[in-house]
């Protein structure tokens, strides 16, 4: 993983990953747009550089798969805000897809090792 | 059903703009506490998002049935476009509508003469038409005998015989009319499949009885639908006839395009075709009948037609002199295969100048489209950098011609049939189509359809490469005029197009008025106009042929009474609507026997055209007597034999020499002759057998009197036509002898307008294509120069102010105009050179590259082009330059 200071990776998030990265961010409670975006992009030490514009669309996905449920809220500066929450589907896709995730993770590190060694 | 997604859509869309709105606040507000300025942070918020336009059109995309949305939308937008321009859009729906209409009517003749199948026959593809192989004569007919022999020959195919024609119905207290009909053979209607909607069809057993089979519309209009129908009466030139039954809705006849009514058994051909000569039956080389054929089960076309070919050939064996060649069968009913290939050529012909004013209309259409585009350039350029996608616009032009397309296509569609039924020449002719058979069908809807969408892709596709550079800085900083320019070059080249179009159908057009006018100004050698026609067939009411002879005398006597009428006279046939024959002619003395006539007449002697004609035949028909007399009626039996031949005959008999005085000796091919016969007079050559053809044809005229007949044609000189006289003749006829039926009342020069069908179909429709090509042209050019003074407003008035003349601006855009129209007339003139001989066939004394037509046409064309450059070149003129100045 590049560390700090190199440039962040940006716009090549799969699609798949930026939706699980949506699900894992929700696990901590209900969020609206702006904060998932800053969200995701915070905890990964700013590497992951959310493309705004792809996450509308994504979380209009997720939505319309049953993953995740809105509704309107009052956003920590008192504006409307659209809230976004993990459903119980959404839950459960998660789990079974980070174990994926780790596995596809640990498959290509062991491909990786075995170049570089 | 829709309605209710769309409306919760539309508030769904509301509620994400909002979200996105809320996103762009909260982004600034966390911009500026990173202590950017508010105008920075608002950017940097908005920079990050993107576009929330192309956010939303994404999130759309995810949320619809991806294309029936779109193109809702699309469609909702496309319309709106066309409702605030409405005179725009209503002239390119009707411009389009006359370029598919035009291109559909021939379609739907072509459709009705080439490709409908026979509606209510069973199984079309087991019938066969019998032919003969080209070059010996016309293709599908066969004598009787002949028909009789193939019939009985043959196993494999059920063969029966018709002859279409027209006759004269009454039934009860109604007047006569004229309607098509068949006589048939008793197999005619098995053969074929046809059911009975009433009563029964004819069969064998009909062959002698006076009874006649009816059409359902027949049924329907002249008795009413009355359910009695069966066993009454319906009377055919003048005779009862009993109907027996009607056939079934559908079913017209086996000719494509027309309806026959009637139905009567073969024998009945002296009544019904009167000018036939007696003895047809058994006349082994008097070819008038069709042949069809139902193959038998299990028996293959070619099997079939082998079959047929080996009786063939064993007929003509059996009479070398009446028969010959191949024989062939071919699939199904319609046009026999020599008129068919010389329909394909004419319709060919026809639907080239309608593709031509086709495209004229398309010219027209996308120079609208492409002013549209102009003015849409900003816009859409506009909407693509707010992330609208180059395929969602792609889309929406598509979308917008298709619209258009398909408003004109059904404006056409309805157009089609008029255009053809105002013509006229198609409908009146021997291939006369009535207005329910150009009714579209299927075949016609997809062609209208193709064509539609064809032209809309066609007319989209410019605009469309015009709009897909536009780049929103290019759009945003040029000024209209600039972005103009660039469709200029495509506007101009689509006036060029349209220009040198209209002058190739106006040069067809020119060559088929040309045509007709040089056929008008044939002098056919006999009257054409003010004469009536009407024929007689005695032997039917069993009058010998000396009273035959009486009651003709007695009837143009009594017709002569009538007001109005000039003159009449009779003869055995009356050229060129009947063909009375042909004997042999020679010098007295060098008659063969008549055995050794009967062997080969064809090789003996010099063969003409004869026919047998009343007292003052040529007085009254116009024709001129050069030298001696015509007859009259002391030219009778008892007297002098006397002749009287034309001048082409005269010249084979005696060359260079004076034939008055001299014998001729003219044998009959059976019975006796008169011996030699006196040329008391010389008459004139005519266009005897077609007005078309000018190479004379001898004929020898003989007397009526002497040589009587029970069948004759009568010819009455008057300025009132057919339809006036009907009644007259109808009852002076009666009152003779109300027994004796008329036949074919008819005016001589609609006969001939008739078989001028082609020449008078292509002058119509070129003509009417011609002038919509034009004026389309013209008004294409028009708004072209008027369009491009528009953009050049600023530049004249420049000029203007720096001391330019008025006329000099006139001048410079005229020159502009006119330039485009030349380079257009010429690209014309050298399209109607390259396609040359095509019209060759429909021409009449007028070279295909006629000098006259080549220079007027393209003449005409510049002569409207400066007019319609003048008056937008004025306009500019005398417009104010200070205002002008001030414009942009």
């Amino acid at each position: 993983m590049p560390g700090r200071g190199q440039p962040p990776l940006q716009g090549d998030i799969l699609q798949g990953t930026l939706d699980l990265l949506i699900l894992q961010t929700l696990v901590g409670g209900p969020a609206h747009g702006h904060t998932i975006a800053h969200v995701i992009e915070h905890r990964s030490d700013e590497v992951l550089q959310v493309e705004h514009g792809s996450l509308y669309p994504a979380l209009h996905r997720l939505e319309a798969r049953g993953w995740i449920a809105s509704f309107w809220g009052t956003s920590e500066h008192n504006r409307r805000a659209r809230y976004y929450r993990l459903t119980r589907q959404g839950r459960t896709h998660l789990t079974r897809q980070t174990s994926r995730w780790d596995e596809l993770v640990r498959a290509v590190n062991g491909v990786l090792r075995a170049v570089t060694d | 059903v829709r309605g209710i997604p769309f409306r919760r859509r539309a508030a769904s869309r509301r509620e994400r703009a909002q979200e996105l709105q809320a996103h762009l606040e909260m982004e600034t507000g966390d911009n500026i506490a990173r202590g950017m300025a508010s105008d920075e942070a608002r950017r940097a918020a908005h920079l990050k998002l993107g576009s929330t336009t192309g956010i939303l059109e994404r999130i759309d995309d995810l949320e619809r049935v991806p294309w029936v949305d779109g193109t809702w939308t699309d469609v909702r937008l496309a319309l709106r476009g066309f409702a605030r321009t409405p005179a725009v859009s209503l002239l390119m729906v009707a411009t389009l509508a006359l370029g598919i209409g035009a291109t559909t009517a021939i379609f739907s003749v072509m459709n009705v003469l080439l490709l409908r199948p026979i509606a209510g026959v069973r199984d079309e593809a087991r019938l066969a038409s019998l032919e003969r192989e080209p070059g010996q004569g016309i293709v599908d007919i066969f004598s009787y005998p002949e028909y009789r022999d193939l019939r009985d020959r043959t196993r494999s195919i059920d063969l029966a015989a018709f002859r279409r024609t027209t006759l004269d119905v009454r039934s009860g207290g109604t007047a006569s009319a004229r309607v098509r009909g068949d006589l048939v053979t008793g197999n005619y209607f098995p053969v074929l499949g046809v059911q009975a909607e009433a009563g029964r069809l004819l069969d064998r057993g009909d062959a002698h009885a006076d009874v006649a089979v009816v059409s359902d519309a027949c049924w329907k209009t002249r008795f009413g639908g009355d359910p009695g129908i069966v066993g009454r009466s319906l009377t055919i030139n003048g005779r009862a006839f009993v109907i027996v039954g009607v056939t079934a809705q559908g079913f017209d006849g086996t000719y494509p395009g027309q309806r026959d009514d009637v139905w009567v058994p073969l024998d009945a051909q002296p009544i019904v075709m009167p000018r036939m000569s007696a003895g047809v039956m058994d006349n082994r080389d008097s070819r008038w009948l069709q042949v069809v054929g139902r193959l038998a089960p299990g028996v293959s076309a070619a099997a079939a037609g082998a079959e047929v070919d080996a009786a063939g050939q064993a007929l003509a064996r059996l009479f070398p002199s009446s028969h010959g060649g191949r024989l062939l069968l071919q699939r199904g009913l319609g046009l026999a295969s020599d008129d068919r290939g010389e329909m394909r050529g004419f319709l060919g012909l026809l639907f080239a100048g309608a593709c031509l004013l086709l495209f004229v209309a398309c010219g027209n259409v996308g120079n609208l489209i492409l002013a549209r585009a102009d003015t849409r350039r900003r816009d859409v350029a506009t909407r693509r950098a707010l992330g609208a996608s180059q395929g969602r616009i792609a889309r929406q032009m598509l979308i917008e011609g298709l619209l258009l397309a398909m408003a004109g296509g059904g404006v056409g569609l309805w157009l089609a049939p008029r255009i053809i039924l105002a013509v006229g020449a198609l409908s009146e002719s021997a291939y006369g189509i009535g207005a329910p058979a150009l009714a579209p069908d299927l075949r016609v809807l997809v062609f209208a359809l193709l064509v539609s969408v064809s032209v809309a892709v066609g007319f989209t596709a410019a605009p469309l490469l015009h709009v897909r550079r536009a780049s929103l800085v290019d759009a945003l900083r040029e000024s209209a005029r600039g972005a103009a320019g660039r469709t200029t070059r495509l506007r101009q080249s689509l006036v060029v197009a349209q220009v040198a179009l209209s002058v190739t159908i106006l040069i067809g057009a020119g060559l088929s008025w040309r045509t007709m006018q040089r056929i008008h100004a044939v002098a056919p050698g006999y009257a054409t106009n003010g004469v009536v026609l009407a024929s007689y067939a005695l032997d039917l009411q069993g009058y010998p042929a000396p009273a035959a002879a009486r009651f003709f005398e007695r009837l143009s006597a009594s017709l002569a009474a009538v007001p109005g009428v000039r003159a009449v006279t009779w003869a055995t046939a009356i050229a060129p609507v009947e063909f009375g024959g042909r004997r042999s002619v020679f010098h007295v003395g060098e008659a063969p026997p008549q055995a050794e006539l009967q062997r080969r007449e064809e090789e003996l002697g010099i063969r003409a055209d004869v026919t047998f004609v009343g007292p003052a035949f040529f007085e009254t028909m116009g024709i001129a007597i050069a030298r001696g007399r015509g007859f009259t009626g002391r030219d009778r039996a008892g007297t002098q034999a006397v002749a009287v031949v034309n001048e082409a005959l005269a010249e084979r008999l005696w060359p260079g020499e004076d034939a008055i005085g001299r014998d001729l000796e003219a044998p009959p091919f059976s019975g006796p002759g008169l011996g030699p016969m006196e040329v008391v007079g010389l008459a004139r050559d005519t266009r005897h057998r077609s007005l078309l053809s000018a190479t004379p044809v001898p004929v020898l005229y003989l007397p009526f009197l002497q040589t009587p007949d029970q069948r004759a044609t009568l010819a009455l000189r008057s300025a009132a036509g057919a339809a006036a006289l009907d009644a007259q003749i109808r009852q002076r006829t009666a009152a003779l002898d109300p027994n004796v039926a008329v036949a074919a009342v008819q005016d001589l020069d609609q006969y001939v307008a008739g078989t001028l069908w082609e020449q008078r179909t292509a002058e119509g429709l070129f003509g009417t294509f011609g002038l919509l090509g034009l004026f389309l042209a013209a008004s294409g050019l028009y708004a072209m120069v008027s369009h491009a003074v528009a953009m050049r407003t600023r530049e004249m008035g420049i000029r203007v102010a720096l001391g330019a003349s008025t006329s000099g601006v006139v001048r410079l855009v005229v020159s502009h105009g006119l330039r485009l129209a030349a380079a257009g007339a010429a690209i014309g003139v050298l399209i109607a050179i390259a396609m040359g001989g095509a019209m060759r066939h429909i021409l009449f004394d007028v070279n295909p590259r006629d000098l006259v037509t080549f220079t007027a046409a393209p003449l005409v064309v510049l002569l409207v082009a400066l007019a319609a450059s003048v008056v937008p070149a004025r306009r500019a003129a005398l417009a104010d330059p200070s205002r002008a100045l001030r414009q942009e």
